[in-house]
């Protein structure tokens, strides 16, 4: 969580509802020039579970048919119930017919091979500030994390104790940074203000 | 308007005869005009004042004082029973008839009004903050036990902050008085009001020890000393200073609650709390933000010994196009824990990490969870122990 205390405006918060009227606006505007086409336009094919076939039950019953949307956060996940939930079991006994467990999972979002950690010694890490102390310019920090199969990142943690000042290093590497961030235009600056803009909505879940 | 202050003028005779400082001098001065009605108030929650006039009897009062200073800062309380703003408001609220139409007056005082503490709501109000509070933390507390303190605090101060208590207070159709005074209808809001553009008085500082500015206000030391919504506590509230109408409308709102609470009982101070205060629809989950979510969800796992949160692409749409969507989902083993769609891979498992999260803070076993209060019934029933969460997620 962020440390910071939240304020919102109240009247934003507790004014969540309400946002019927706009969606039926939306719905009823007519894109077709004629009745019969708009008519053909809006004669969809009903979903499956709401015609009658020889499987479906023969008295009344509910048709639970909801549209897709983002689940919502208050569903909590089956995992996250703590032990003594009686939902617990209740879930248990419908989770294997209501969504029953995949056989292949769908596809990670990132392939890339996880570094090994933990396996360098004290000998390795001395040999590693070894290294940048005496040839700075020709260790850096990519390849003494390829020499010594490690990430980067611990790379970098080993070096912020080895003695070597490296502020002249990031200075110099901002205002490379600064210069190529100089020579854009304005789409290019724009596109970039609105990706971390876009973050930070992403972090308000907004 | 000018207020007189009567308390000063008689300075050197109270201090004289060493009179508790809650003597009213005006009432004094009554006893020397033989040819008005003696008005005497007497507040209905607090003590008469007649053992503090004999005190007087005999002295000689010095020649200023006029028939014209016998004004009062606050409405009599016999201007109650004329008032029909108040009677209406008695009604609206539903309130006991037990509760009597004086005590209403006194509630809409502010003690930047009427610095006399038998005669303003600051009583009232303090008694009925910590009620409404209590009420707020523990529902809170027990349909939430997740929550982190933010959202904690954030979530106490959208309930009863003074910003809703103010809103709260206009729905009840309870409208300030310009100025106070003797002359105010009693069904009034009364309170000296900061003027348009006036700096915020500080009010002596807080009572932190570590108030020196180079020192981190940090979470846990809010829990300790900071007050129900996390701000510090004021060392001394002086009461002549005049103030913001949403603390005004605040100290109203808790005082009437306390006023419930001393004439009804606890019963109905908690129904009141309910339906006035716990009745709003707040939307806690959009109260969150977050600094580092995918990390904190691999903390999180790895607390609770569950498997290795993995970001998985459940869909995707117009991958070389310019506006490409991907939909994301989070994966602890075979079990989704949250969902996220967004324009690229990065900005997707974000939001499915910050939904997983929310997923886990917002836990709740149900809206209508038992809170400790229930237990003050008579023949209830045995209590179950509520859940209580570990604490939120450090990394």
């Amino acid at each position: 969580m962020d440390a910071r205390l939240i304020r919102r405006p109240v009247i934003d918060l507790f004014s969540g509802r309400g946002q019927c009227l706009i969606s039926l606006n939306a719905s009823s505007q007519r894109h077709q020039s004629s009745y019969r086409r708009t008519k053909q336009h809006l004669n969809i094919k009903p979903d499956s579970s709401f015609l009658i076939s020889n499987e479906s039950p023969k008295q009344d019953h509910i048709i639970f048919n909801p549209p897709s949307a983002s689940p919502s956060v208050l569903h909590t996940p089956f995992k996250f119930l703590p032990k003594e939930d009686k939902r617990r079991q209740l879930l248990a006994a419908t989770a294997e017919k209501l969504n029953p467990t995949p056989s292949r999972l769908p596809p990670p979002v990132s392939r890339k091979p996880k570094m090994p950690h933990h396996h360098l010694s004290d000998a390795d890490i001395a040999e590693i500030q070894r290294l940048k102390r005496d040839e700075p310019e020709k260790w850096n920090n990519l390849k003494l994390s390829r020499k010594f199969n490690c990430s980067s990142m611990f790379i970098s943690i080993c070096l912020s104790q080895c003695g070597y000042d490296d502020t002249a290093t990031r200075k110099a590497e901002k205002a490379r940074l600064d210069g190529i961030m100089e020579r854009w235009g304005p789409r290019r600056r724009m596109a970039h203000e609105d990706k971390l803009k876009r973050m930070e909505i992403a972090l308000r879940d907004e | 308007m000018k207020r007189l202050r009567l308390e000063r003028w008689s300075g050197q005779l109270l201090t004289a005869r060493s009179i508790p400082a809650r003597t009213r001098p005006c009432c004094l001065r009554q006893q020397q005009q033989a040819a008005l009605p003696p008005r005497i108030r007497f507040s209905s929650s607090a003590a008469m004042l007649s053992d503090d006039l004999i005190l007087e009897d005999g002295e000689e009062l010095e020649e200023e004082s006029s028939p014209s200073d016998t004004k009062y800062p606050s409405p009599p309380l016999e201007a109650a029973f004329n008032s029909s703003k108040l009677a209406a408001l008695h009604a609206r609220l539903n309130l006991s008839p037990k509760l009597p139409l004086q005590t209403m007056a006194r509630t809409l005082v502010d003690p930047s009004a009427d610095s006399n503490a038998d005669f303003n709501n600051a009583a009232l109000s303090s008694l009925g903050g910590s009620i409404m509070s209590y009420h707020v933390s523990e529902w809170l507390l027990c349909t939430y036990p997740r929550l982190p303190m933010t959202v904690l605090f954030a979530a106490s101060y959208a309930y009863s902050g003074p910003k809703t208590l103010q809103l709260v207070g206009k729905e009840w159709g309870v409208e300030t008085a310009a100025a106070p005074g003797e002359e105010v209808d009693p069904g009034h809001l009364q309170f000296s009001k900061l003027k348009p553009g006036q700096a915020l008085q500080s009010q002596g500082g807080s009572i932190r020890p570590d108030s020196k500015s180079y020192y981190r206000r940090g979470m846990s030391s809010r829990v300790v000393y900071d007050d129900e919504f996390g701000d510090t506590v004021s060392k001394q509230a002086e009461h002549d200073v005049p103030l913001p109408t949403e603390h005004a409308y605040a100290s109203f709102v808790k005082a009437v609650v306390g006023s419930v609470y001393l004439h009804s009982g606890s019963a109905a101070a908690k129904t009141f709390v309910k339906n006035h205060i716990l009745s709003r629809y707040l939307q806690i989950a959009s109260l969150f933000q977050f600094r580092e979510p995918v990390r904190e969800l691999s903390r999180l796992c790895a607390r609770e010994g569950f498997e290795y949160p993995v970001a998985r692409i459940l869909s995707e749409t117009g991958r070389r196009s310019r506006h490409p969507v991907y939909v994301v989902g989070i994966f602890s083993g075979k079990d989704k824990l949250g969902e996220g769609a967004g324009p690229s891979l990065g900005e997707a498992r974000t939001r499915a990490c910050v939904h997983a999260l929310k997923a886990w803070y917002l836990y709740s076993p149900g809206a209508n969870v038992r809170v400790p209060s229930d237990m003050e019934v008579a023949g209830a029933q045995e209590w179950e122990p509520v859940h209580i969460d570990m604490g939120e997620v450090i990394h």
